[in-house]
């Protein structure tokens, strides 16, 4: 097993390495290619930015975990009318590692409407996304949170949709033998989460990978509108000490798996991609808002899966429900109250309960390199809002159904608690302005979308940069919109389809060589 | 060289300003030493467009209860129940980013000192670390 970090090359001036395929990003989508290329028996470099991080040396405070493993230790921010925290992991297994596992497959509707309307034509058929999503949920463990690890934050809201007869279910996850710690985004400290750094990362590692961590890819290298390796740099994220540069070639592709944010810019700094005008713009995501409801008995939050119970029964609609145990640090920054009326709200998190509703917006946002770091530009739409306002009224209901005796809704303009659904009623006369809540964003998509036509598109239906033959975007940038579930496993599911596809191009290739030379 | 992007009297506003949005003194000891090393580890490793957010907003929320409360006073110079008063004033204030203000200092308040075994014992958080956070730990030196 090879993973090499900055501790382990500082004394050198330089490092060179080669492979058959160079795999910038080791999340969702760069695991997965990886994993495929080392398993036809490829020689697959995986470069990752983010430390390698063993699961013993995980703990349980937010802000200890956030410096670590998170993009700009979490500070990451769009600016728009609004700011909006825009939460990635960065780490060895990428966001997989500080997600809620939740595992959702690419929804028929939007692959109908990705052929229909956005210029997917015949590529990543359907039926070939659910055979690998299905090998997926196989590798992943994936399977229904069991009702003894849901936690009461998820059996609250089982109840409240049952109250108000609205469908939901135990949320499927990536993980083995949950034991309910809640501890999901810090980073799961037993190792039953199966994220990209418990699973494939290995696997791919087991069968001859090499593994730079603690490595940012500066550039692709092209040659004659060819992708013939990565220029990359040894940096430690926390303390920013940079080390040695480190060039690897390409013998066959690289392939760009670094976030719908990361991507586009590594693409713009490689001067590749660009004659749509399209690299960065068209960011969409699914912004989301939580709900505290206050009841009478404990709920203990801290206990049980982070995120255990959903409903996608407002799916058409554009909005989603799922249960959210935050940690204690988290919960405050959404807690009303300053001063010691924050100490009294705190006093009794223990009897809170949070779920959110995020919503599959239309607004279209993006992402360039700026002065001070990623600029990302984003702002929800008046009727993403008004979606927002449902998903709120929504949650407040269901938090009553579920016997909350106050809401704390979180809404500029409306009391800080409420102990009735009327007292909601005024928000439907408020604005549709994105400043009326506070929202994240933790689900992006769009910013180098496929398509046939250089024109309209930055990577074509082979997800191949258009003007760089062996450059290959995995990762959610590619998707011509967002989905309205949780999207790690679609973004798996067309990563794998990609790798496959990669295996026999490289066979092809071999084979063509091997015919010149005799 | 990036702890030159905070004066020690900036420092100790940033401090004042999170120990008034969270006061912690009853449960942890010397909350502003927790503080100053969280901030020294701020400065060390946040991208420089939070760190510009906190300096700038420091500096606003330090000056405003002139502007907000028509005292001409700083922060430092108000009595506990008048900062109180102008924190609960600005979050409900009816521009966003002065609501945004106080906000800030309390999310930082809150990482800085909720994710210690002392918070999660008087919060009853299980279950609960048994050590100070490594960052904590690393941090050299007292509050400025
Ligand atoms: C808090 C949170 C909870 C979430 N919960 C869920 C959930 O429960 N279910 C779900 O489906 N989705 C969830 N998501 C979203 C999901 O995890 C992501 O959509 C998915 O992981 C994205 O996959 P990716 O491969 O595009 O990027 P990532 O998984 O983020 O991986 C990209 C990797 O590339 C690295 N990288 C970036 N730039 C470079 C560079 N220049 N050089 C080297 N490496 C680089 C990054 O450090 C990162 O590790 C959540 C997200 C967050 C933030
Ligand atoms: S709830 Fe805890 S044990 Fe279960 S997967 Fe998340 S972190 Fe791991």
């Amino acid at each position: 097993m090879t993973v090499r970090s900055l501790a382990d090359v500082r004394d050198e001036a330089a490092v060179e390495d080669s492979a058959d395929v160079v795999v910038v990003g080791s999340g969702a989508s760069g695991a997965v290619v990886a994993y495929l290329l080392c398993e036809a028996g490829l020689d697959v470099v995986v470069l990752e930015e983010g430390p390698y991080v063993r699961s013993e040396e995980l703990r349980s405070d937010m802000y200890g975990s956030m410096r670590r493993m998170w993009r700009d230790g979490g500070f990451q921010v769009a600016l728009g009318r609004a700011v909006t925290p825009i939460l990635q992991g960065r780490c060895v297994g990428g966001t997989t590692v500080v997600n809620g596992a939740i595992i959702h497959r690419l929804p028929e509707p939007i692959h109908a409407a990705w052929q229909r309307e956005h210029d997917l034509g015949s590529a990543l058929p359907y039926a070939e996304l659910m055979r690998a999503s299905d090998r997926l949920d196989e590798l992943l463990g994936v399977s229904p949170t069991p009702e003894p690890v849901q936690g009461n934050n998820a059996r609250l809201l089982h109840r409240g949709l049952d109250e108000l007869g609205l469908r939901g279910n135990a949320i499927r996850r990536s993980v083995i033998d949950c034991r309910g710690s809640a501890h999901c985004n810090q980073g799961c400290p037993t190792g039953q989460k199966q994220s990209m750094l418990a699973t494939l990362i290995p696997h791919a590692l087991e069968r001859g990978a090499r593994l730079y961590a603690t490595c940012r890819a500066e550039r692709v290298v092209g040659q004659s509108g060819r992708a013939v390796g990565v220029r990359a740099r040894f940096v430690d994220p926390v303390t920013r000490e940079r080390g040695p540069t480190l060039r690897v070639h390409a013998r066959h592709a690289v392939v760009l798996a670094a976030s719908a944010i990361q991507t586009p810019l590594l693409l713009s700094k490689s001067g590749f991609g660009r004659r749509s005008g399209l690299v960065g713009r068209r960011l969409q995501a699914h912004p989301g808002t939580a709900l505290v409801g206050v009841f009478d008995q404990p709920v203990r939050m801290t206990v049980g899966a982070t995120q255990g119970y959903e409903s996608t029964h407002h799916w058409a609609e554009r909005m989603k429900l799922e249960t959210v145990s935050m940690p204690v640090e988290l919960l405050a920054a959404r807690l009303p109250g300053l001063g010691h009326a924050l100490t009294r709200q705190l006093e009794r998190h223990d009897h809170m309960a949070v779920w959110g509703v995020q919503v599959r917006a239309q607004a279209q946002g993006g992402v360039r390199a700026g002065l001070f770091g990623t600029d990302i530009r984003y702002q929800l739409a008046a009727e993403d809002v008004a979606v927002l306002k449902r998903g709120i009224f929504l949650l407040a209901e269901l938090l009553f159904a579920a016997g909350a005796r106050e809401v704390l809704p979180g809404v500029h303009g409306l009391p800080p608690s409420i102990t009735h659904l009327d007292q909601l009623a005024p928000l439907a006369d408020l604005p549709d302005d994105p400043r009326l809540v506070h929202c994240i964003a933790a689900h992006l998509f769009g910013t180098a979308r496929l398509g046939s036509a250089e024109s309209t598109s930055v990577v074509s239906r082979q997800l191949e940069v258009h003007d760089c033959s062996g450059l290959f975007v995995a990762d959610s940038s590619v998707f011509p919109t967002n989905l309205g579930v949780n999207p790690q496993h679609s973004i798996s599911a067309v990563a794998w389809l990609l790798g496959e596809q990669l295996v026999e191009r490289v066979a092809r290739g071999r084979a063509r060589l091997a015919r010149r030379a005799s | 060289m990036r702890q030159l992007l905070f004066t020690r009297g900036e420092r100790r506003r940033v401090i004042t300003l999170c120990s008034a949005t969270l006061p912690a003194g009853a449960w942890v000891e010397r909350p502003e030493r927790v503080l100053g090393a969280f901030l020294q580890d701020l400065i060390a490793t946040a991208p420089l467009s939070t760190l510009l957010g906190v300096k700038v907003f420091g500096w606003l929320l330090w000056l405003c209860p002139l502007v907000v409360l028509g005292r001409p006073r700083s922060f430092g110079g108000l009595a506990a129940s008048e900062r109180q008063l102008l924190l609960d004033a600005l979050a409900a204030h009816r521009i966003y980013v002065v609501r945004e203000m106080p906000l800030l200092f309390k999310a930082l308040a809150s990482f800085a000192l909720l994710g210690l075994p002392e918070s999660q014992a008087r919060f009853g958080v299980e279950p609960r670390d048994i050590t100070a956070p490594a960052w904590l730990d690393a941090a050299p030196g007292d509050a400025p």
